[in-house]
């Protein structure tokens, strides 16, 4: 019997396993600023910055003694950061890696390098490319002018090296991650000789920018004690991962502008359970969504 | 004395191919038969399946299609995160579910979710995805060395043997240890070639 003054509070999801471990490799910076980021990434957004060598390094060193199961690159554009092939190149020496990017600053030439590090180790490499949508018109609302262009060729430019990237789009309009707006994605990569297209459809967030473009969370959307059905606790993103930034150490990916959200400095600092007790933690509850691929 | 076994995965209804698999490892000197779970699914007889595995009296693991035929939940629990993978997946399933007698449902509620036995003085363990969870991928190209040698200390083994991804790899870890998927005999990894992959894992000392 859940009694009111539970009711109340948000339940508590302990870390059972450290299986993903992400690096917001850009910080907030971005060369895009979509009007869906949860995060508010842009040109000029440095909330967070860019990672350290120092934090890199140190955490994968950390988290080898852990038994990591796989690791995630995500900023704002990871392409931004200087060091970032060596970040890559590091990481994979002692795990899976999945770099998340718009791909619009892979080069020819950067392609190429990427092809020969995934070629070069026992681990996978990939790489999840954002589109927003099936024409210009659709994805551009949301990601900038132009940008559909620059993402397809940057698909094409992977996959003609060897790499077939995972196509991430986010649900930004009713029913895009039905059935039949899947099937669409999946003929587009097919136009472009991609014969096993792969996808991974996202539920936006209310915060950040795309809490402007929408209405936001509602006051009663939280998540509370009681709401969690059995074996979630252990389902939930927060119950096997955690972000690191170049500001310290977070639950997941979603969290890193809620500063109270920050759980210490290195990764020993952050094994305690999280309480779940932002609103965004209401949309992973309600849309089982996973940051993971 | 020397003493061989054979370990397989994935027989998904292929009574053909289990019967040849278990013929070519008596045929090998295997002593001791296991099967690392995935029984039903996907071939058109089910129930073929049972018999042979009683008479060769092999040792089973419980895997998630068993698990989920055995106690007739609503789908294979088989964690596929493709909704395209998922369909056809269903399709399979509810077929599965229709053709499996009551008395073979009845048997495979009973099976272990884990088998530990030794082998030349080695403590191995034998699961169906990985010792923490039964539908837990282990892909060789995902599974680093760290991540493998915490799940083989907690569970105290020194070779790990599972399936369920169906991609045979095996791997020595830093610490000598050793983890070895032992793929799928009813649907067999093939990259398109048509030249199949060995059916069956025969471990010799």
């Amino acid at each position: 019997m859940v009694t009111l003054e539970q009711k109340r509070q948000h339940p508590k999801v302990a870390l059972t396993d450290l299986d993903e471990l992400w690096f917001q490799v850009a910080g907030t910076l971005c060369n895009l600023a979509c009007a869906h980021c949860f995060i508010s990434c842009s040109p000029t957004n440095d909330t967070h910055k860019l990672i350290s060598k120092e934090r890199m390094f140190t955490a994968l060193e950390e988290a080898k003694q852990r038994g990591v199961k796989e690791y995630y690159f995500t900023g704002g554009e990871p392409f931004l950061h200087p060091n970032l092939l060596e970040f890559i190149e590091r990481t994979v020496e002692q795990g899976p890696l999945t770099v998340l990017t718009n791909g619009i600053l892979i080069t020819d030439r950067m392609a190429q390098k990427l092809a020969e590090l995934a070629e070069g180790t026992p681990y996978s490499l990939d790489f999840r490319i954002s589109l927003d949508g099936l024409t210009p018109e659709e994805n551009d609302e949301i990601r900038g002018k132009g940008t559909f262009e620059k993402i397809i060729r940057s698909v094409k430019r992977l996959y003609l090296h060897g790499i077939n990237p995972i196509i991430t789009v986010t649900e930004v309009r009713e029913g895009m991650g039905a059935a039949a707006e899947r099937s669409k994605f999946i003929e587009l990569l097919r136009t472009f000789g991609i014969q096993q297209p792969r996808l991974k459809f996202l539920t936006p967030f209310q915060i950040g920018e795309e809490a402007k473009r929408t209405s936001g969370y509602a006051p009663e959307e939280f998540v509370y004690e009681g709401d969690l059905v059995p074996g979630e606790d252990e389902w939930l993103q927060c119950a096997n991962a955690r972000m690191i930034t170049e500001k310290g150490i977070f639950p997941c990916p979603i969290l890193i502008n809620h500063d109270d959200s920050k759980m210490g400095d290195s990764l020993t600092e952050s094994e305690g359970a999280i309480s779940l007790r932002w609103s965004a933690c209401y949309t992973c509850h309600v849309s089982g969504v996973t940051c993971r691929n | 004395m020397s003493k061989t076994i054979a370990v397989f995965g994935g027989v998904y209804s292929n009574y053909l191919a289990l019967q040849a698999v278990l013929e070519d490892a008596q045929g090998k000197g295997a002593g001791d038969l296991y099967c690392l779970g995935d029984l039903g699914g996907f071939g058109p007889h089910p129930d073929r399946v049972f018999p042979l595995l009683h008479e060769y009296q092999v040792q089973v693991v419980k895997g998630n299609y068993d698990h989920s035929i055995g106690y007739d939940l609503v789908d294979c629990g088989c964690g596929y995160t493709d909704p395209r993978d998922n369909y056809y997946a269903q399709i399979s399933y509810d077929y599965t579910a229709k053709n499996t007698s009551e008395i073979n449902r009845t048997w495979l509620r009973t099976l272990p979710d884990f088998i530990r036995c030794q082998f030349a003085g080695k403590e191995v363990l034998m699961v169906h995805g990985s010792p923490r969870r039964m539908n837990e991928f282990l892909w060789e190209s995902t599974s680093p060395d760290p991540f493998l040698e915490k799940l083989l200390e907690r569970y105290e083994a020194d070779i790990l043997l599972c399936t369920h991804t169906g991609l045979p790899w095996q791997r020595e870890l830093p610490s000598g240890k050793r983890v070895i998927n032992v793929g799928a005999i009813g649907r067999p990894a093939n990259d398109g070639d048509g030249s199949g992959g060995s059916p069956v894992q025969v471990c010799s000392r």
